[in-house]
């Protein structure tokens, strides 16, 4: 039989994944999704490790998901909500604090206290990164065009960008060059001269790379942060009510209503390629499955490495996606608590508690947690993003009872010792979170119920994550927009006919976004231009 | 006094504009502060009978086409290939060169897209705000030059470019004592480490230009063109410091002196770095704020200091009279640990050394018998915490001669006297800006359209008659020459 | 949350309205009283004073001082005499306003500069080489506006001030109920009166000496809401309301210069370089494409309509900050930013952008009116500003 019953198979069913599938199944084709793991989501997953503690144990904030797929495939009523998150909280060793919220002159006030210069551009600051962030939005939106190729459609799209920029002016086409090639920190520094406000937004450039904030390449994601005001999602940042896993859910009830097929537990062992096309999948269980496509939604190393294998590859190709970075350079710490922490800075319950935690208090501080991972350790003092789901949401901890999520950079897969070593480190490295923790919050240790620690390895056991790479792969420059994740294949297509690629390690790249696999949905279906 | 130019800066790259100026008929004066001529590469005596080659010591970009173009051979320019590199890692061992197939196959590379890379670099960069049609024919060559080269050398150029130097390396090469040693001058003189994104670029740049050295190292080069700009009748003065540049109605009108002498121009071109230049030289309240602010924010911190030995004997090392080396740690970690330093304004405490000893080829240096070694020494901070005390100075200059010695046991005896230049030292003695020998850092968003900043990139600037003629202009630091002969191309061009 | 004022222990207890504004990050009354036309008629018949403390305050000073400020404003401050006060704006290079406000010479190098918003950052940024040093005094200086036709028998009662010789737009030190303070003859109501700047701590004890020596001259706290109106009679303007800060502002269209805004006889274009110099020249050679400028509507018009729907005129009594847009015949010309209805005038007067083809004096617009949720246009007339201009504002 050429033709299988499925018109596609999705390997994955993490947000692109069901992603993929949602469009396709809208547009009537028969679609088949295969999750490896008995809970849907990849790594947007919310877990009950412990009864009664729902933990958003890999991917935390909703930040980035694209507002038109929540409105095309009409996710809140398939029972997302998200919850806004209120304040950036930034606490100092010396007893200071910095505390930004929604109120515009709170926040001016308090950036005063470090820099009443700051506090003046700060507003205008925003604005500026916001028109950046309109400009460059139509980018995320649709497939990247690529300069090398010679289709004339490409060249028409290569220059349609370059007339918005040119129509807006020079001065804003070089600002956004430079923020594509300038540190995070030296961008900041052309603004703001208080680390104390510099330190804690600079971080946002780094969050799943392997680089530092003084590294150039890190400025461009500090768009991200303003784009969420400007695309029609009021307050985008924020916690998806039931934890992340909740989005997944969404989307999966919307796939299943437009009639695609979910199967977990079904782990698929390889691809079945044929004389250079692709025409199925073998589960690990033995059961061949057949279909039109094959669209993966695992990242690129362990769909060409992998499930392919290189047998089936072209020499030069499959060198491109061996060079394709993957170096994973965070891990998750998740706390059950018996009660609210405290910080010594300010104590008690309040807005502070409610929104984004930034331990990031200085640039050489977040430096050398990033000297560190590169010689192959994990921070002893490292950055860390924390949020407290439970105080927005109760529904995720008992009555009382709190459960907190800590993002912790950097911790590098490839330790010194190797990544096997890290099984050995998985409670040395939850210490040094804690211990950390405690010099601002002290008695948090007296608190923990218990404590579940994901190291890189982890990621790369438990959800599939190669490297531990949350992003599917590094966002840096020469792996962006075209050439993610190789150039001249960056528009979902592979070299292998039939088999098509969903999901972050294709443009626009990690996060909660779900673009990749829509865009992906419509390439597959022939349809050009902007999603949106 | 009145002319038609007035060169501010008599550094090889104020004599080239001088000299291009000069050919078109211009009457130029060029008017340098110190008491001699030639900046980052004049040699100059630290010792008695010792003579440094020159700051910069790396003749190797001088650009072979302007020597041809100014007929420098006429004034007895000559090149010769560049010397045998040596390197030496800390662990001791001594390696001569670099070969083997993979090196042959990152040359063939750098090979084919050297000419393209050389288009870039040795001319205006591209226009983009306010292109005409030419401008924008010019793109497209170039952007056809790309093109031609093919499908996967095009994509190969844009990978690579953002990349860090390590990581690109390392994609080919295994040795990392290699590595560490061809990394070095994508990295010298720069706040980048092997794993800042964006040295990749530096190291191409480098790679498709450094052809032949100039015989007799950067004196000779100074001596050429200061003989060339003579035979064409341009003025060049020293011991004369310009305090201020003479604007009205947003027009040059000549230059103050030190002192209060005048002297009436149509034109200057500067080549001391932007921030001297612009927020120095130029009256307050002429630049619009905009264009202020882009060069408040240009970043010219200084990593590199420059040491001079006078020893008196030859160096050698793996058996070899040294002419050229490179001393690292071995390994692209000792690198970054030597760059994690300076983020933390400390001084390595192993440093990266780019090592000349010119006497071997250029006797005349030293003594009969002596020899003088040239060290840039990476990274050295120009903000270091606690300052450039007398303590930090000799625990610099320790630093570096222990690092010598441990590839060259008993070099220490053979001193006979030091000189140590911090970058504070350099920024004081050269009018640097941060120390900074580049004028301003090698980093993607300061080079090509963006140097010094993306409205002063083609030499001009908001004052009519005013150019950037000196290494903060594209293509940037190092003795290439071109910013100063581009700058020259600008200003003839607009005075028509 | 908004900061209290220096004054705000005294001003908590008269606010028995708890109508509270954030003004600049300090809590403001916008009016004591639930109505603030008694304020108001305060303001035009006797005296009021307000709390302006939230004003930016800097303080420039130094050899070059002057000259600095030359190049920063729109104005030439070297012609500022000792003890004088200009109202002047700044703008950025291409001549678009920053903010506004008014400098004060009060020593041979030393100037007030009071701002809206905070320009420390702004004005420091075209320091160069020179013998100046900016501090940030809002915080240190508390200010209070004495504004009306009795206040110079207020000021008189309570302090030394020789008021007599002090003219419109100059600068006096004087005591205050033993407190050493510095009296400006200016003010934002375009009345007689004085602002008196005062170090914060002695803030609650001049607040007191001239609430006990306004008694005896009908002397009211009043808010913002009154101030807002008298602003408008007096045409002058207010920054985020009539127009933005440029460099805050994305879009082009939301900037204005010195000459759109009606500035233009504060700006000094033939001297030393400053900033916005050569954008402003070009302007003024072109002309201006929008004028800010003053409206009155058409009181037998707007009775007609509301003839029409069988109802009087009602028209709020408080000055209202909804922009409207402004029409002649089919085609909208601009916008009304600020209006109101003047007790004192009897009429309904706007403050607006137009077109500078339409905003020539006398020409006859329409402006739209809401009546019964329905939009409708009342004939305006571009007129002179400001509306109202007392003599006893500039007299000795």
């Amino acid at each position: 039989m050429a033709e299988g019953k499925w018109d596609a198979i999705v390997i994955g069913g993490g947000h692109n994944g069901l992603t993929c599938a949602s469009y396709l199944a809208r547009a009537g084709q028969r679609v088949l999704v295969l999750e490896r793991r008995p809970l849907l989501g990849g790594a947007t997953v919310s877990e009950e490790i412990y009864p009664g503690f729902t933990f958003s144990s890999c991917s935390y904030v909703v930040s980035l998901l694209r507002p038109w797929i929540m409105r095309e495939l009409d996710l809140p009523a398939h029972g997302l909500e998200i919850l806004p998150l209120e304040a950036t909280f930034t606490p100092f060793p010396d007893g200071g604090y910095l505390l930004r919220d929604g109120d515009a002159e709170r926040t001016r006030r308090a950036i005063a206290r470090f820099s009443p210069r700051d506090a003046e551009v700060y507003s205008e600051f925003g604005r500026v990164m916001g028109e950046l962030g309109r400009l460059i939005k139509p980018v995320i939106d649709r497939p990247a065009p690529d300069p090398a190729s010679l289709d004339p459609r490409e060249l028409l799209d290569m220059a349609r960008l370059g007339r918005t920029f040119l129509d807006r002016g020079f001065d804003w086409l070089a600002a956004e060059y430079k923020m594509l090639t300038m540190s995070a920190v030296d961008l900041l520094s052309e603004w703001f001269e208080s680390e104390a406000l510099i330190a804690p937004m600079s971080v946002s450039g780094i969050i799943g790379t392997f680089l530092g904030v003084r590294s150039p390449g890190t400025a461009y994601v500090l768009l991200h942060h303003y784009m969420g005001e400007i695309d029609g999602a009021f307050r985008a940042w924020g916690l998806a009510k039931g934890g992340t896993g909740m989005v997944a859910e969404a989307l999966a009830s919307a796939a299943r209503g437009l009639g695609a097929e979910i199967r977990t537990e079904a782990s698929v062992e390889r691809i079945l390629v044929s004389g250079g096309r692709v025409t199925g999948i073998v589960l690990e269980n033995g059961d061949e499955l057949r279909a039109r496509r094959v669209i993966s939604a695992v990242d690129p190393h362990r769909t060409f490495l992998g499930l392919v294998g290189e047998g089936h590859l072209d020499p030069e190709f499959a060198g491109q996606v061996k060079r394709f970075k993957l170096r994973g350079s965070s891990g998750k710490v998740n706390l059950a608590l018996d009660g609210l922490p405290e910080f010594s800075c300010l104590p008690g319950e309040g807005i502070h508690l409610r929104g984004d935690i930034t331990i990031a208090p200085s640039v050489d501080y977040l430096e050398q947690a990033y000297d560190d991972a590169k010689y192959g350790r994990f921070s002893r003092r490292p950055f860390m993003d924390i949020v407290i789901p439970s105080l927005t949401d109760p529904s995720v901890a008992p009555p009382g009872k709190h459960v907190m999520s800590i993002f912790v950079q950097y911790a590098p897969y490839h330790l010194a010792e190797g990544p096997e070593a890290w099984p050995s480190q998985r409670e040395a490295f939850g210490d040094a979170v804690i211990d950390t923790l405690a010099e601002y919050m002290p008695g948090l240790e007296d608190r923990i119920l218990h404590r579940h620690v994901l190291t890189p390895w982890d990621l790369e056991k438990t959800y599939g994550l190669t490297e531990g790479n949350i992003f599917h792969g590094e966002l840096s420059l020469e792996q962006l927009a075209f050439q993610r994740p190789v150039a001249g294949w960056a528009h979902y297509k592979t070299p292998l006919r039939n088999l098509w690629l969903c999901a972050s390690g294709t443009h626009p790249g990690g996060g909660i976004m779900g673009a990749p696999g829509a865009l992906c949905a419509r390439a597959v279906l022939g349809q050009r231009g902007s999603a949106a | 006094m009145s002319c038609d130019a007035v060169v501010v800066g008599g550094g090889h790259n104020g004599l080239v504009a001088a000299w291009r100026l000069a050919a078109s008929g211009r009457s130029v004066v060029v008017l340098e502060s110190r008491d001699r001529l030639g900046g980052l590469a004049a040699p100059e005596e630290f010792h008695p009978g010792y003579r440094s080659p020159g700051i910069l010591h790396d003749t190797a970009t001088w650009r072979g086409w302007l020597a041809r173009e100014m007929k420098l051979e006429e004034h007895g320019w000559r090149s010769r290939p560049a010397p045998q590199m040596t390197i030496a890692p800390d662990s001791g061992s001594v390696s001569f060169g670099f070969d083997g197939a993979a090196f042959e196959s990152r040359r063939a590379f750098v090979a084919v897209v050297a000419p393209v890379l050389r288009r870039l670099l040795d001319r205006e960069p591209p226009r983009l705000a306010g292109a005409s049609l030419g401008d924008l024919l010019a793109l497209a060559r170039d952007g056809w030059a790309l093109r031609r080269l093919g499908r996967s050398t095009m994509t190969e150029l844009l990978r690579v470019g953002p990349m860090s130097a390590a990581d690109w390396l390392r994609e080919s090469l295994d040795d990392e004592v290699s590595i560490e040693a061809l990394m070095a001058p994508a990295l010298i003189g720069t706040w980048l480490g092997p794993h800042s994104a964006g040295s990749a670029a530096n190291l191409l740049a480098y790679e498709a230009t450094a052809g032949e050295e100039t015989v007799g190292g950067p004196g000779a080069l100074v001596a050429v063109l200061v003989a060339a700009c003579r035979s064409r009748g341009v003025d060049l003065e020293t011991d004369n410091r310009v305090e201020a540049l003479i604007v009205e109605k947003g027009a040059v009108r000549g230059v103050r002196c030190a002192g209060g002498r005048e002297i009436a121009c149509r034109q200057v071109l500067t080549t001391c770095d932007p921030k001297s230049a612009l927020l120095g030289l130029v009256p307050p309240a002429i630049l619009p704020l905009k264009i202020r602010r882009q060069i408040v924010n240009w970043r010219c911190r200084g990593s590199v200091a420059k040491v001079h030995l006078a020893l008196d004997g030859p160096l050698s090392l793996g058996g070899r009279a040294c002419e050229a080396a490179r001393l690292g740690g071995g390994s692209i970690d000792a690198m970054e640990r030597a760059f994690d330093a300076l983020k933390y304004r400390r001084t390595s405490p192993v440093p990266f050394l780019d090592l000349r000893q010119p006497s071997l080829s250029e006797p005349a240096l030293a003594p009969a018998g002596g020899h003088v070694l040239s060290v840039l020494a990476a990274y050295v901070p120009h903000d270091l915490e606690g300052g450039w005390t007398e303590a930090a100075r000799a625990a610099l200059e320790e630093a570096v001669i222990a690092r010598i010695e441990r590839s060259a046991p008993g070099v220490r005896r053979q001193i006979v006297a030091t000189e140590v230049l911090t970058p504070v030292d350099l920024e004081q003695r050269f009018g640097l800006s941060g120390g900074h020998v580049h004028h301003g850092e090698h980093a993607l968003d300061q080079l090509l359209f963006m140097r010094p900043s993306h409205r002063l990139a083609h030499y001009a600037t908001p004052v009519l008659g005013l150019f950037l003629a000196g290494s903060g202009s594209h293509p940037g630091g190092g003795i290439t020459g071109v910013p100063g002969w581009l700058a020259a191309g600008a200003a003839l061009a607009q005075a028509g | 949350m908004p900061l209290p004022s220096p004054f705000h222990l005294r001003i908590e207890k008269l606010c028995t309205s708890f109508r509270w504004k954030d003004w600049a990050g300090y809590h403001a009354v916008s009016s004591f009283d639930h109505s603030h036309e008694r304020e108001y008629v305060a303001f035009r018949q006797a005296a009021g004073v307000i709390d302006v403390s939230p004003l930016y305050k800097y303080e420039v000073r130094g050899r070059d001082a002057g000259r600095f400020l030359s190049q920063v404003m729109a104005r030439d401050i070297t012609r500022l005499g000792v003890g004088r006060v200009t109202y002047c704006c700044w703008c950025d290079d291409e001549g678009k306003v920053v903010d506004d406000g008014t400098v004060t010479r009060w020593g041979e190098e030393h100037y007030r500069v009071t701002a809206a918003e905070p320009s420390l950052r702004w004005f420091e940024q075209g320091m160069q080489g020179q013998d100046v040093t900016i501090e940030d005094s809002s915080q240190r200086i508390a200010a209070l506006a004495l504004q009306g036709p009795r206040s110079r028998a207020v000021l008189a009662d309570c302090s030394d001030a020789p008021l007599d010789r002090l003219e419109f737009f100059r600068a006096t030190t004087a005591r205050l109920d033993g407190v050493e303070v510095g009296i400006t003859r200016t003010g934002y109501t375009g009345d007689l009166g004085y602002e008196i700047w005062i170090d914060a701590h002695d803030a609650l004890a001049v607040w007191d000496a001239v609430i006990d020596a306004g008694r005896a001259h009908g002397l009211e706290p009043a808010g913002l809401d009154a101030l807002d109106m008298t602003r408008i009679e007096a045409g002058f303007l207010m920054l985020d309301v009539d127009y933005y800060s440029a460099p805050r502002e994305v879009l082009e269209s939301r900037k204005s210069t010195p000459f759109e805004l009606g500035l233009g006889w504060t700006v000094h274009l033939e001297r030393d370089p400053f900033v916005g110099q050569a954008a402003l020249v070009a302007e003024q050679r072109r002309g201006v494409a929008w004028n800010l400028v003053g409206l009155e509507a058409d009181w037998q018009e707007l009775e007609a309509l509301y003839e029409r729907y069988g109802m009087p005129v009602s028209l709020p009594a408080a000055a209202s900050r909804d922009a409207l847009p402004i029409y002649r015949g089919s085609e909208q010309v601009g916008r009304a930013t600020s209006h109101m209805w003047s007790p004192l005038l009897k009429k309904q007067i706007a403050l607006a952008s137009l077109r500078a083809e339409a905003a020539v004096a006398g020409t006859d617009l329409a402006i739209e009116h809401t009546v019964e949720f329905e939009r409708c246009r009342v004939a305006v007339k571009v007129v002179k500003m400001p509306f109202f201009d007392p003599l006893r504002k500039r007299q000795p």
